[in-house]
């Protein structure tokens, strides 16, 4: 297995999936970065507010939490899984002397590792776009780093997204063409960002992300326990998706 | 000994035809074995099978005596292949997508400039392994086959794009390998003129049928002669 996991992990090197992860999780902190920069005025009587972090938080997750995330979960499954069928290499990964389960573990752990990495990048990101203004500006003051509050909202909104990386995955591997697997798992995004008023969104997991932002931020409660099914959809259709990558009769 | 033996090998893509016909093959141990045949022969389809890169659906097939499907790991840690176009991973050079398997079959890093030695391509330097040639392509397809020493190659077309120098460096490499180290090789090509100089054993399959099979050596004729002969309708 450890073989598989360094090997999965050297196949990133220079990839699109790579350069994803870094440049969307600092998009949005950009943007308001440069947005305080250019309105220094106004930062005094932001940064003297008790629930600063709150609020930067908000505006920071606001937009990735309902649209980037499942974008770049989308994205970067396919982009890894893609590396091989663009390369024409299934055939050479599956003529070496691994285990089958091995291969799809393997894979599957450096797409988490992937979006883990999203979710440091962004809390990274949006820390400087908060301390930076701080540094520059003298009369606006320093406040201490959120590291609970950053912590615990990530590991929430990252299980969030592990049904979509299930799904996403279990698709990039049965369908060759890169732009199927996007186009299905945008039209659930769509269904389930269109149908948050449903009562039984909860079935659609595209849209976890984002409701687990509004209850977290205060402005929509849902009785469903999310995380909980988050996690049971991802077990579900990962043990699904195992089965059947090793059963499959062509394997390249 | 034999390296690979199959009986009665026959396989059908879904409901259709089948492509592979009662195919047995036999395959010594320290050979060169030409496997041969025209377009839509089954070859590629036969090699697949032989890489477990097919679900065998009806025969049997071994491999240095042991059942493909029990022993795949086992075998397959003993084998290097290339099968059809080469697999490369287009994003990073030569030498990290000799990393990547080296990684996987465990074997040294001291090998990785060896094989790119073994096969020409010691200067390739930073040049990413899309930027390269169909014969440098190749010849890093070769170099991975070739990377932890195994015992059995399979290599499909292993010429394809190479010019006339780097066909005859290759066919040196492999009598090479095949002498000094008992390499068993089987490869299949068209260039019925080339493997003629170098097999020990020939396969002509056509239609899905092994149509003959045996040392080079026993063949009245030429190997094209004999191609033609056996690939008639």
């Amino acid at each position: 297995m450890i073989p598989a996991l360094r090997s999965e992990w050297m196949k990133l090197q220079r990839s699109s999936a790579v350069w994803l992860v870094l440049l969307s999780s600092s998009f949005v902190p950009s943007i308001i970065l440069a947005a305080r920069l250019t309105r220094p005025a106004s930062l005094p009587s932001i940064y003297r507010a008790t629930a600063f972090w709150e609020s930067q938080w908000k505006m920071s997750w606001e937009a990735v939490a309902i649209l980037l995330l499942p974008m770049v979960v989308m994205l970067v499954t396919s982009l890894v899984v893609q590396l091989e069928t663009r390369n024409n290499t299934w055939k050479q990964l599956h003529a070496s002397p691994q285990r089958l389960i091995s291969i799809f573990t393997a894979k599957l752990l450096v797409i988490l590792a992937l979006l883990a990495g999203f979710f440091l990048f962004a809390n990274l990101a949006i820390y400087c776009s908060a301390m930076i203004p701080a540094l520059i500006f003298h009369d606006v003051r320093r406040p201490a780093a959120p590291v609970q509050l950053f912590a615990t909202r990530s590991v929430k909104l990252f299980l969030d997204g592990l049904p979509i990386v299930a799904l996403q995955y279990l698709l990039s591997l049965r369908v060759k063409n890169f732009m199927v697997p996007l186009g299905i798992g945008m039209g659930l995004w769509l269904a389930a960002v269109g149908g948050l008023s449903w009562k039984y969104i909860y079935l659609i997991p595209y849209g976890y992300t984002a409701m687990d932002f509004l209850s977290m931020s205060g402005a929509r409660s849902f009785s469903a326990n999310i995380r909980l099914l988050s996690l049971a959809f991802f077990t579900g259709i990962s043990l699904l998706s195992a089965v059947i990558y090793v059963r499959q009769d062509d394997r390249g | 000994m034999l390296a690979i033996e199959t009986k009665g090998l026959t396989y059908r893509f879904g409901r259709g035809d089948a492509v592979l016909r009662e195919v047995s093959l036999a395959v010594p141990q320290g050979g060169i074995y030409g496997f041969l045949g025209p377009n839509g022969a089954g070859k590629t389809t036969t090699l697949r099978l032989l890489l477990g890169l097919l679900r065998r659906q009806q025969g049997s097939i071994e491999v240095f005596g042991l059942p493909l499907e029990r022993y795949r790991i086992d075998i397959l840690r003993r084998i290097g292949s290339s099968i059809e176009t080469p697999s490369l991973y287009a994003h990073l050079t030569a030498r990290e997508n000799l990393a990547i398997w080296q990684t996987v079959f465990g074997c040294p890093a001291s090998r990785i400039p060896e094989v790119l030695r073994l096969t020409g391509l010691g200067d390739t330097g930073k040049k990413r392994a899309g930027e390269l040639s169909l014969g440098m392509k190749q010849r890093l397809s070769i170099a991975i086959a070739l990377l932890h020493e195994p015992p059995l190659l399979i290599l499909d077309e292993p010429t394809n794009g190479l010019d006339p120098h780097g066909i005859v460096e290759i066919r040196d490499l492999f009598l090479r390998l095949n002498r000094e180290q008992g390499t068993t090789i089987v490869i299949s090509s068209h260039l019925l003129s080339e493997v003629e100089r170098f097999v020990t054993h020939a396969g002509i399959l056509h239609r899905g049928q092994l149509r003959s099979q045996g040392p080079l050596c026993e063949l009245t004729g030429s190997l094209e002669e004999a191609f033609f002969q056996f690939t008639k309708d």
